[in-house]
């Protein structure tokens, strides 16, 4: 395969197209970078389908951007852990969009860019400091030898018709000729 | 306990003293009138039924009446001497301020309106120059997917507008556990010993940065300050249920809170939010226990505040309410049936408490407020008992002139706090303002008349409350639906009051019929639940309330002159574009769907994410049976369990976001492929084609 000139034909567009619109979802906007990075990219996949063929191009071409990222991220950030994903959320709190339009996956790196980047730190929490908070004992002498026995009555179900004519008995009972003398 | 800033024991007992002596002797007097009315028809078992409501109610409408003469009076002669705020100069800051958490636990909120709050409040803070030891947490809860996504990115969005990372942290529970009493447990486990104080906020609150700055001057001031609880004004009502509300709660609070402040002193309540609290005394006392482990009431605490306060008073520490400082605000419910949600939690959170009134080491104070806390609710109950036995009791009996002396005064009592309120608002008034004055008795007296109208009705439903938290019936309506601006439609309303109206509307007859004497006195009761129905819808209206704003009624000063955080508070904030393109093809799922699809909303949420701990065979089976699914059905194929399980699991979310994307849209479900074409057309700019929509497109060639 000659590695100047990608594969055409259906699969390969198809796989150039979804690259491109990841690029447009990661906010690489500029037509010169996404055009480098595309060829880039379907370069080292056109590569990786000489090793395994078959394989659709779009997965390899995806498969691409990410070791791509992965490996340019490392260059720049300390972390290790999911790099990629760090870098990228870095990318967007650091406003690279707007403020290096072209530093995504370059080669040559701003060193303005790379100090910012370096000094983003998106982190969600701070550090932990563990503590504990343990509740306060109960301690009312309204305690369950008294109140337990009191919900307990509570859940007991009587038929709609029970509770009309105890309703109505007490009523009847409270009626005023009722005299307490 | 008085060891702090007030150390006047004597002065506490006089003030205390005379506050009781005040309330039993307006108890008393209306006790007396109330036998004497009795006697005359002779004792009977109702008579002595109906007496003994008669004290509860009246001890209730005789403390409020207290509060409020007693908070005019101390208005009217240049406030109380013993206030909080007045224990430092007004700018007077310490040089160093310690590390403050200012926490805002949500639970499936309004995620613009919360971001929005913490991006006016972190730029007041900022701009007061003691910012730098001030960090935000916005402790969420929420159960809802889409409300996650939603906050994670506006999360992001704010801390990236104001430069917030590392001070603005926002944290996800996975068990919510004690809901936000335990939400706020958790945080304090987690990174309280890094912080002296901690500020708690409501969704809908609002201070402004120079109250931070105050409240942590005055607990650095007073170490023996527990808690001081600040005195929220209700602001920006749009619909007219809120403008009233704001309106009585501005015009009439200050003179309760004052009186309330002159008995409580050091042992002042606290309701939960906008308020400071010593973070090491709290953890040390305060963490919550569960209720024993049977009954209706439930084992978890739904309303902490007020235990929280008497348990930290319990420990010594003051608990103060700094009511006379400027610039603490909270958003009040837009209609009834939103404000009645919330009362049924409340009251279930508040009969919760009759486990503690008689918690041993309480102070008296405590238990008062614990009790009227309580009645709050579990009056309701009362004077609809008192309500239906008084008209029979006194059925064809003489002593109209003594039932109508004994209405007379509980209308006075009831009555004269909102003339003193009136009288106190015209006097602060220049005199040229004539038109102003006529606007304050228009709006008073509408708002009297709308209160003779919601209170039947109130009690009504609180009854219900309270017999539901106690008996376990259900109490509730269905998911409220909202129409546009309008609040809830007429179907919602009639759903929920058509009850009441009926009973209303029999009870008229009943009275009509056997007790016509009886029917003007009863009809004030009785139209409030026979108008419930347009009485919520209208209430509930945006359009009324505007209306009323324009031509100067229900005014609050914060209206006449806003301060600039409520002026740009409005200011919409939150970017939405990717979600309401991917709504129509994913109904409910959408979020799930934006953190799968994009890249960038995928990247954020893995970010938050815990790196997975070594899962089993099976479970890895089972979540990657979970991710196949989903994409190859579509997320309506997957519970909302399951789709929780792959939310929370960033292996899974990483694997589906490359799956998707490393995949063809064949292998797709037509749901995925059609947010997709969607998705991507939102990509392209204006006048572009879309890169991916079906037909191939040239392969460059080297």
């Amino acid at each position: 395969m000659n590695h100047n000139a990608p594969e055409s034909g259906p699969e390969w567009a198809e796989a150039r197209s979804r690259v491109r619109v990841y690029l447009q979802a990661l906010q690489v906007m500029s037509p010169a970078q996404q055009e480098r990075v595309l060829a880039l990219v379907l370069q080292r996949a056109a590569r990786q389908q000489e090793e395994s063929p078959g394989a659709d191009p779009t997965a390899l071409a995806m498969k691409e951007v990410r070791t791509l990222s992965e490996q340019w991220f490392d260059l720049l950030l300390v972390q290790h852990e999911r790099v990629a994903v760090t870098g990228l959320v870095s990318l967007l709190a650091i406003d690279a969009r707007e403020k290096w339009p072209e530093a995504f996956l370059a080669q040559e790196i701003p060193a303005d860019f790379f100090h910012a980047l370096r000094e983003c730190d998106p982190r969600a929490v701070p550090g932990l400091r563990v503590a504990s908070m343990v509740p306060q004992p109960f301690d009312s002498p309204l305690d369950e030898a008294i109140m337990l026995p009191l919900e307990g009555l509570s859940k007991v179900r009587l038929p709609f018709v029970a509770k009309v004519a105890a309703f109505v008995l007490s009523g009847l009972s409270l009626w005023p000729g009722n005299r307490l003398r | 306990m008085l060891s702090g800033f007030f150390t006047d024991v004597a002065l506490a007992s006089d003030r205390r003293w005379a506050f009781f002596i005040l309330n039993a002797f307006g108890w008393a007097f209306g006790a007396v009138l109330m036998a004497a009315r009795i006697s005359a028809n002779g004792w009977t078992i109702a008579g002595v039924g109906l007496f003994l409501l008669f004290l509860l109610l009246q001890a209730q409408i005789v403390y409020g009446f207290t509060l409020a003469v007693t908070g005019w009076w101390l208005l009217r002669t240049g406030g109380d001497i013993v206030r909080v705020n007045r224990t430092l100069p007004p700018d007077a800051v310490p040089s160093v301020l310690p590390a403050v958490a200012i926490v805002i636990p949500i639970f499936n909120e309004d995620v613009d309106r919360v971001f929005r709050g913490v991006r006016v409040m972190y730029e007041s803070l900022q701009a007061t120059g003691r910012g730098a030891t001030f960090d935000f947490f916005i402790l969420s809860d929420s159960s809802d997917l889409n409300v996650w996504i939603a906050e994670e990115k506006a999360w992001f969005d704010v801390c990236k507008r104001v430069g917030g990372f590392g001070h603005i942290f926002y944290r996800k529970r996975r068990l919510t556990l004690h809901h936000k009493s335990g939400n706020i447990a958790d945080f304090c486990r987690r990174w309280g010993t890094k912080y002296r104080h901690l500020i708690v906020l409501d969704a809908d609150s609002i201070m402004t940065g120079a109250v931070f700055v105050r409240l942590v001057s005055l607990m650095e001031r007073h170490p023996q300050v527990g808690i001081i609880q600040t005195y929220s004004r209700p602001v920006l009502g749009e619909t007219l249920f809120q403008r009233i509300n704001q309106f009585a709660t501005q015009a009439y609070g200050p003179l309760f809170v004052a009186g309330a402040n002159f008995w409580q002193l050091d042992n002042s309540s606290f309701y939960g939010h906008n308020a400071i609290i010593r973070i090491k005394p709290f953890m040390e006392f305060c963490a919550m226990p569960e209720l024993p482990p049977s009954g209706r009431l439930g084992t978890r605490i739904l309303s902490h505040d007020t235990v929280e306060a008497a348990l930290i008073r319990r420990a010594g520490y003051e608990v103060w309410a700094d009511y006379d400082l400027e610039g603490s605000y909270e958003e009040g419910p837009p209609h009834l049936l939103a404000s009645l949600q919330r009362d049924r939690r409340w009251c279930r959170g508040n009969m919760q408490h009759v486990w503690f009134l008689f918690s041993r080491g309480l102070t008296i104070p405590s238990r008062v407020n614990i009790l009227i806390g309580m009645m709050a609710y579990a009056s309701s109950p009362l004077w609809l008992l008192f309500l239906i036995f008084s008209p029979i009791l006194f059925l064809g009996k003489a002593g109209g002139t003594d039932s109508a002396f004994l209405f007379v005064c509980s209308m006075f009592l009831l009555f004269v706090p909102k003339l003193l309120a009136v009288q106190r608002l015209v006097a602060a008034l220049p005199p040229e303002k004539t038109a102003s004055t006529r606007k304050i008795l228009a709006s008073t007296l509408t708002e009297t008349l709308y209160s003779m109208l919601l209170a039947p009705i109130l009690m009504l439903f609180y009854t219900e409350f309270v017999w539901s938290s106690f008996f376990g019936a259900s109490a509730g309506w269905g998911q409220q639906k909202r129409s546009d601006e309008e609040g809830p439609s007429w179907r919602d309303c009639v759903a929920v009051h058509w009850f009441h109206t009926l009973v209303a509307i029999a009870a008229v007859a009943l009275v009509a019929w056997k007790l016509p004497r009886m029917l003007p006195w009863l009809s004030l009761v009785l139209i409030g639940p026979i108008l419930a129905i347009p009485f919520t819808r209208v209430s509930a209206s945006s359009r009324l309330g505007r209306l009323g704003r324009s031509h100067g009624w229900f005014l609050v000063p914060e209206e006449i002159k806003p301060p600039p955080e409520l002026q740009t508070l409005p200011e919409p904030f939150a970017a939405t574009e990717a979600a309401s393109v991917l709504a129509a093809d994913f109904g409910e799922d959408f979020g799930l769907a934006q953190a799968v699809m994009d890249p960038r909303i995928n990247a954020l949420h893995l970010s938050l994410l815990r790196e997975r701990p070594q899962v089993s065979l099976h479970n890895h089976e089972h979540l990657a049976g979970l991710r196949h699914r989903l994409l190859r059905d579509g997320p309506a194929a997957l519970t909302p369990r399951e789709k929780k399980i792959l939310f929370w699991d960033a292996d899974s979310m990483l694997d589906l976001h490359q799956s998707l994307w490393g995949s063809p849209q064949t292998a797709w479900h037509q749901s995925w492929q059609a947010g997709f074409r969607k998705y991507v057309a939102s990509l392209s700019p204006p006048g572009t084609q879309p890169a991916e929509r079906g037909q191939p497109l040239a392969v460059a060639t080297g």
